[in-house]
């Protein structure tokens, strides 16, 4: 009777621990209890009509899931936190599932296991443009053409250049795959004080002044230009402008559509300028150490004179926006034909490629990422963030918005001529990022200029 | 419980939620990642695999950036073993003497083994960078060509972390060693003293015999703690400068979720495994000596 009970027990523990973990690998175990909806087959969620007994839309049972890089505590996640609870307040059925965040590395992993597990958000925030090819090709993202011809206050208002850039055409995948949201210009922030202090009466608008200034900071016992490289991406940054003045915005293209090469001799010179930068001393000493939280700290305690960043900067920069000016990154007297070129980057946001089986809930995701790009919420950005607006009919008061986005948009007004967003973002290959910010890293700890070309041509050629 | 012993199938039931466990959870994910080393794919559910045979294997064993990687993780291996075992084994001899307060210095000793990896490698990163705490310090000391960018100098950053893996490991490996010499029985130390091992002596010709087995196991720990270490390097470096720090896992890790190639990221993966199982093996045959019975 004993030896029959034992047997029983250990039969039914056995099944017991089977289910469970077999319950725990199926797909979506996991997800569905957190988010209750999650999967790509979001058609599911929609289990009623999402209509109230009147007829009206309520979107019940529908949940939108974001991933944004728009987390933390800066203007832009409280602007995005207004934005979603105006939409909660519209639609109180819909459940808002936010899993934005701030850290790129988070980012980068919670999207590819998503697309992994097939189980893509609703709102994604993917940085790039070109390559977003690889995910508007594979279903990843929506198309957003017929959407945006359907909705005239996007069409009409927001900046067509910026659409033109989200337009996958010319890369062989037709289509508008994102909405821009923002709108960035990267320029030096200096402060005045430390200017002053060392005898410098005018910003330099060419290199060679460029290296006066940094001279005389120098000799005021100032770090002229400290740069976070161990984020590679600060390097990146700095090398694409440069690219921008010394090839033009066309060449980042051309290198995009493989009609030229990373080893290109005029390509290489941008790598060799960076290098000859850290050797003049201008970046300090320390800088191959140093993050990207540590140079904005240091710039703004007083310790370094300058940044070469976005204007994603200036809302951070509110305390003392009165003692820091900006300029355009210099040009070449003999490249005078690309002085005009400047950096803007749009960030954008996509929706789910699976959102197309689910007209009723694209709606309402289609309704809620209009809103970013909306004549108020683009005036919010303004004020709040610092951003330009992606927008032509947003009207702005300049005593409502710091004095460093009114000087930015001067010059973007009256000096720039070509707009190019960052040199990876027309490359198709995803990775281009990554590949270049660490030759790029390697040209500061050792590598020749030539060596860190060869680098990223020949792991591109890997890819490809 | 001798009856439940005898019977086959009640043993079989007992073992079978264990097995079923370690099968879903263990030997389903390493076959998948082997099935997937034999495959290109991209990471999106939409795209097939395709078979591209060994390709994978050729691919990451011709690749000087993983040879590199395989480098950094023996110096790790080999640096961390006589590191931390030895000062692990040290501290455990000396707080064996019961000293007045050694309780303070115990819980002290373990206290990095309780903190998280990326608690400890934030902590470290920030001692450690170029305006961190321990340059300022040398500067005050006035030993400034000692002061340089820890993790960022080549001859340094690879040295750095493993030694800071060190600094977290030392209290477990002290743990171990204190429960196995408590465990000594006092007259094999008392027939020692009075044979005249006292200090070193005591050290080497009783206490390491008496623990062998113990420090066996901790040798095993270490050589699979450090194959797999990953989260150490990928908080303090990212495996970075350009690949100096990199270890098979954040080379993993960046195949998978940076460059979209989850084939040979699953290659590197049956490396690590294949590399695990060799230095487990070898380490074991290196210490296989006579069980001391007492």
């Amino acid at each position: 009777m004993r030896k029959r009970m034992m047997k029983k027990i250990a039969m039914l523990m056995a099944a017991v621990m089977a289910i469970s973990s077999l319950a725990a690998c199926g797909p979506g175990g996991g997800t569905e209890a957190k988010s209750g909806a999650g999967s790509s087959g979001s058609s599911a969620n929609s289990e009623s009509t999402g209509k109230s007994t009147d007829g009206e839309k309520t979107g019940k049972g529908i949940t939108i899931r974001l991933l944004t890089r728009m987390s933390g505590a800066d203007s832009g996640t409280k602007l995005k936190e207004g934005v979603l609870a105006d939409f909660q307040a519209k639609y109180p059925d819909i459940t808002i599932q936010d899993e934005s965040t701030n850290d790129s590395n988070s980012f980068t992993n919670q999207f590819k296991t998503d697309i992994a597990s097939g189980n893509v958000a609703d709102i994604i925030q993917w940085p790039g443009i070109s390559i977003m090819k690889e995910y508007a090709d594979t279903g990843v993202f929506l198309d957003l053409s017929g959407l945006i011809d359907a909705t005239p206050d996007i069409k009409e208002h927001v900046d067509a250049t910026l659409l033109e850039m989200m337009d996958l055409s010319g890369v062989g995948s037709p289509g508008t795959y994102a909405l821009p949201v923002t709108n960035q210009m990267e320029v030096f922030y200096y402060n005045k004080e430390l200017f002053k202090d060392a005898g410098i009466e005018k910003t330099p608008e060419t290199w060679d002044e460029f290296y006066e200034v940094c001279d005389k900071l120098k000799d005021s016992g100032v770090t002229p230009w400290v740069v976070g490289a161990s984020n590679a991406w600060r390097v990146v940054h700095i090398q694409t402008g440069l690219l921008y003045k010394m090839c033009g915005v066309e060449k980042a293209k051309e290198l995009g559509a493989r009609e030229a090469k990373w080893t290109d001799a005029d390509v290489t010179a941008t790598i060799a300028f960076i290098q000859d930068l850290a050797d003049r001393g201008i970046f300090g000493s320390d800088y191959l150490g140093l993050d990207y939280e540590t140079e904005k700290a240091m710039f703004a305690s007083g310790q370094t004179a300058m940044s070469f960043d976005g204007s994603w900067r200036i809302s951070e920069l509110g305390d003392m926006e009165d003692k820091v000016g900006v300029f355009r990154m210099p040009y070449f007297p003999d490249k005078e034909e690309f002085k005009d070129n400047d950096i803007a980057y749009p960030s954008q946001m996509e929706l789910g490629g699976h959102l197309k089986d689910d007209p009723e809930k694209l709606e309402y995701v289609w309704e809620l990422v209009s809103t970013f790009a909306s004549k108020d919420t683009q005036q919010r950005y303004a004020y709040d963030c610092g951003n330009i607006p992606v927008r032509s009919d947003v009207e702005l008061d300049g005593s409502k918005m710091s004095p460093l986005l009114s000087a930015l948009l001067d010059i973007k007004a009256s000096e720039v001529k070509v707009w190019g967003s960052d040199a990876w973002s027309y490359d198709t290959v995803a990775v281009l990022e990554d590949i270049v910010g660490e030759a790029f890293t390697g040209a500061l700890t050792g590598m020749t200029a030539e060596e860190a070309s060869s680098q990223i041509q020949s792991r591109l050629d890997a890819v490809d | 419980m001798e009856k439940i012993k005898r019977n086959k199938k009640a043993v079989l039931c007992f073992l079978l939620p264990g097995f079923i466990l370690y099968t879903a959870l263990l030997m389903v994910p390493i076959g998948g990642s082997l099935i997937m080393s034999f495959f290109k794919w991209n990471g999106i559910k939409s795209v097939p695999m395709v078979f591209v045979g060994f390709h994978n294997f050729k691919t990451v064993i011709t690749d000087g950036v993983f040879w590199h990687s395989i480098k950094n993780i023996l110096w790790f291996m080999v640096l961390t073993l006589f590191t931390q075992l030895p000062i692990g084994l040290m501290l455990a001899v000396m707080l064996s003497e019961r000293f007045r307060g050694y309780r303070v210095f115990k819980f002290a000793y373990f206290v990095p083994q309780v903190l998280s990896t990326t608690v400890i490698g934030l902590l470290w990163y920030f001692i450690l960078m170029p305006t961190g705490v321990l340059n300022t310090v040398l500067q005050g000391m006035g030993l400034d060509h000692l002061v340089r960018n820890w993790l960022v100098d080549k001859n340094t950053a690879m040295t750095t972390i493993i030694l800071v893996n060190t600094w977290c490991g030392i209290g477990f490996h002290m743990t171990v060693s204190y429960a196995a010499i408590s465990g000594i029985p006092d007259d094999v130390m008392e027939a020692g003293k009075l044979e005249g091992a006292v200090g070193l002596n005591k050290v080497f010709h009783i206490v390491i015999p008496m623990i062998w087995e113990s420090i066996i196991s901790s040798i095993v720990v270490i050589i699979t703690a450090v194959l797999k270490t990953f989260d150490l390097v990928y908080v303090m470096t990212e495996g970075g400068p350009n690949g100096l720090t990199d270890v098979p896992s954040t080379l993993l890790y960046k195949e998978a979720f940076r460059y979209n190639d989850f084939g040979k990221a699953s290659v590197i993966g049956v490396y690590i495994f294949i590399l695990s199982i060799l230095f487990t093996v070898i380490s074991l045959r290196i210490t296989k000596r006579e069980r001391l019975e007492y």
